[in-house]
């Protein structure tokens, strides 16, 4: 088993009312299998924002980094975690 | 010809000589460059000496909405105001939204020129195609908030629309904003260039319509904008409810949200004291821009201690940022306060808020003492220091004169190695982020055409993840270069040039950004532009912004980050070790004047210029 520390911010953070998390998954787990364990785990709203279709041309319903780096750098979901690693989920917003 | 959108009259205010005239708009200028920024950078290149003195009566200060505003198109509300900077020395545009630009519009006008120096306080006072030139002495003083209802008590009109400068901007403070209502053109000192002109304010009042080529395409261009809006993740269900403040949450989670003069960036402290939810526990109600149905602004209300109930459209994040994270301040009440005070001198937040940050370090390190600042202390975190040293900065007195022009002037008056510690580029201070851990951000500072400005090349890959036109790895530094050209070109092309929303734009229009503004042109304007057409013009003016630039003695060397970015890492959190070294910053410099046609000195070239259609520009580089 690995575990990873989940911070989630804005509207997941509101939903899921707790900034973060430690999630235990299995060896080679990806950021999609920790993905749909927390939607198991959650279920209702926070299940629509985690498993929402992400259309490649529309604008991304979710932006999900591992260790500061965005997984559309890496291998999306696919990329795999490692133990002690920081995933953070997070709505895309804007503004500055 | 185009046959909506824009009114199609230049006005041309000569404050010296009390006259004005009206001139036609030519239509290789609106195809060329659209409106707003691309107008004001045009007329700018065309009529100011590049080496003028900013505060001289050589320089012309320019303003242009879009050619969308006044239309029923949502979040076109805005304009661009432009001048040579007297802070930076290159090009000044900024950009405003409310109410003053959809009031221009309707007073019929795609852009006022204001030329020469009024021979004692004026303010100007336009309607019906005729301009008056009235006294401001009487108001001359006043704070931003006196001035215009002051004004709309002599017009007796009180739906006029004003622009005009607080105490700041009369005593040229190189940090002075011009403010409408309470939305500003902060950056640059363009406040100061209004104040050397004798010009205390513009009102306005229109009943003009602009006209639209194609309705039924224009219908169809505005749903899908629409429609867009509504199926954003953020926009309605997040944004509309807190505005920019959310960042603050956002860019601590990053490790990039600066603190006590970028020496402690990646504390966690600021996510939970000011940042989107601690704020808006002083939350008053929302307002909007002209025609906008999002309502992203905040009115806030200080709720204790010496600044209960001071009330403010804001603050936004940068504003978070420069009155809070990097002077150290955690009171959210005393932000509210800082951020009111800068609106009514007539003070950009920003600047304000970086240079008292600088003078907070230049404290803590004893390069200055109690004598130096009156009295003051100025450790950080000492929010009352900070809100006194607006007023005195506002007013030119005491310590206040010292900083009254940003870290650059202030730290060349101090001396003693204080140059260190002043973060800008360009001699403007540094946005709220963190480019260490942000690298086509840091690059799109170090070559923005106006200096350290975060919203001219947006890199929204970086900062909110989004995979337009690519997702990008945010700490490395290779194919930064290309990708600034791009973040640069875009955000100019469909934000700054038709003036419309980049909050809305990110949130929602992101995946077809250049086609929804020719879209929007093609049916408003009947000017038949392309997505590539769209992008082609951000890419001109970025290029001949560059030349007015070079033409005043900027060259690659300028094109720098401050010393702290290049050599001293980011301390902790997740982005913690990261830094902009000088191999690293001349690597991608190197690759973006390459995408942009330029020599690896940064100037560019007469073939890339004669691509764009401005071999003029070629010719007054004296290029072969």
């Amino acid at each position: 088993m690995i575990t990873v520390r989940v911070q989630t911010i804005g509207l997941l953070r509101s939903l899921i009312k707790q900034g973060e998390l430690r999630v235990d998954l299995p060896e080679g787990s990806s950021v999609g299998d920790l993905l749909t364990q927390l939607a198991e785990a959650y279920g209702g709203q926070v299940a629509a924002h985690l498993t929402a279709p992400h259309e490649p041309d529309a604008h991304p319903p979710l932006r999900v980094t591992v260790n500061g780096r965005d997984i559309g750098a890496l291998h999306d979901r696919r990329t795999v975690l490692a133990d002690g690693e920081d995933v953070l989920i997070l709505t895309p917003i804007a503004g500055g | 010809m185009y046959s909506g959108g824009y009114t199609g009259k230049v006005l041309r205010i000569d404050l010296t000589s009390g006259t004005y005239s009206e001139e036609p708009l030519p239509e290789e200028t609106a195809r060329d460059f659209i409106g707003g920024a691309g107008f004001t950078v045009k007329y700018l290149f065309d009529e100011v000496p590049a080496d003028c003195d900013p505060l001289g009566p050589e320089n012309k200060l320019i303003f242009s909405p879009g050619p969308f505003t006044g239309t029923k198109i949502p979040c076109a509300s805005r304009m661009a105001i432009n001048a040579k900077s007297p802070l930076t020395g290159v090009m000044g545009v900024g950009l405003t939204g409310g109410h003053f630009p959809v009031e221009m519009k309707r007073a019929g006008y795609d852009v006022i020129i204001v030329e020469g120096v009024a021979e004692k306080p004026t303010y100007l006072w336009i309607k019906g195609g005729k301009v008056s030139f009235r006294s401001a002495e009487d108001i001359w003083g006043m704070q931003s908030t006196d001035v215009q209802q002051t004004i709309k008590d002599k017009l007796h009109d009180q739906n006029v629309r004003i622009s005009c400068i607080g105490p700041a901007g009369e005593k040229l403070s190189r940090l002075a904003c011009i403010v409408n209502e309470r939305r500003v053109v902060g950056r640059r000192g363009l406040g100061a260039v209004m104040g050397a002109k004798n010009l205390k304010a513009i009102a306005l009042r229109g009943d003009q319509q602009p006209a639209i080529a194609d309705e039924e395409k224009f219908k169809a261009a505005r749903k899908r904008m629409l429609d867009a809006m509504k199926e954003s993740p953020v926009l309605y269900s997040e944004f509309a409810h807190g505005g920019t403040s959310g960042n603050v949450e956002n860019c601590t989670a990053l490790g990039i949200f600066p603190s006590n003069n970028w020496q402690t960036t990646g504390d966690e402290k600021y996510a939970g004291t000011i940042g989107g939810g601690a704020i808006a526990t002083r939350g008053a109600g929302r307002t909007a821009c002209a025609e906008c149905p999002v309502a992203c602004s905040q009115m806030r209300l200080a709720q204790a201690g010496p600044y209960a109930g001071i009330m403010t459209e804001g603050p936004e994040y940068e504003t978070l940022y420069s009155f809070g994270g990097t002077t150290g301040v955690t009171n959210p009440d005393a932000i509210i306060a800082a951020d009111r005070a800068a609106d009514e001198y007539g003070l950009d937040t920003m600047s304000a808020g970086v240079t008292i940050a600088f003078a907070m370090e230049l404290f803590e390190r004893g390069i200055i003492t109690l004598e130096d600042t009156g009295g003051l202390d100025l450790h950080f975190g000492n929010d009352r220091s900070m809100v006194e040293l607006i007023r005195l900065m506002g007013e030119r007195e005491g310590f206040g004169d010292v900083l009254a022009d940003g870290v650059r002037l202030a730290a060349a008056r101090i001396g003693k190695g204080s140059e260190r510690y002043a973060l800008h580029v360009k001699g403007l201070e540094l946005p709220a982020y963190d480019v260490r851990g942000a690298k086509a951000h840091g690059l799109g500072y170090a070559t923005s055409y106006t200096g350290a400005d975060h919203n001219k090349g947006y890199a929204i890959q970086e900062i909110f993840g989004l995979p337009f036109p690519y997702p990008v790895d945010r700490f490395a530094i290779e194919g930064k270069g290309a990708l600034t050209m791009w973040n640069q070109d875009a955000r100019t092309a469909v934000g700054d040039c038709p003036t419309m929303c980049i909050f809305m734009l990110d949130t929602s229009v992101a995946p077809f950004l250049f086609e929804n503004t020719a879209g929007l042109m093609r049916s408003a304007t009947g000017l038949d532009l392309t997505a590539d057409d769209v992008q082609r013009v951000g890419e001109r003016v970025n290029n001949l912004a560059r030349v007015f630039n070079t033409l005043a003695g900027l060259t690659r060397a300028d094109d720098d980050l401050p010393e702290r970015i290049k050599s001293e890492p980011i301390p902790q959190g997740p982005a913690k070790g990261h830094m902009i070294p000088q191999e690293d910053l001349d690597f991608m410099l190197d690759e973006y004047y390459e995408a942009r046609g330029w020599t690896p000195e940064g100037v560019p070239t007469r073939a890339r210029l004669e691509q764009l259609g401005m071999g003029y520009a070629a010719d007054r580089l004296g290029l072969d």
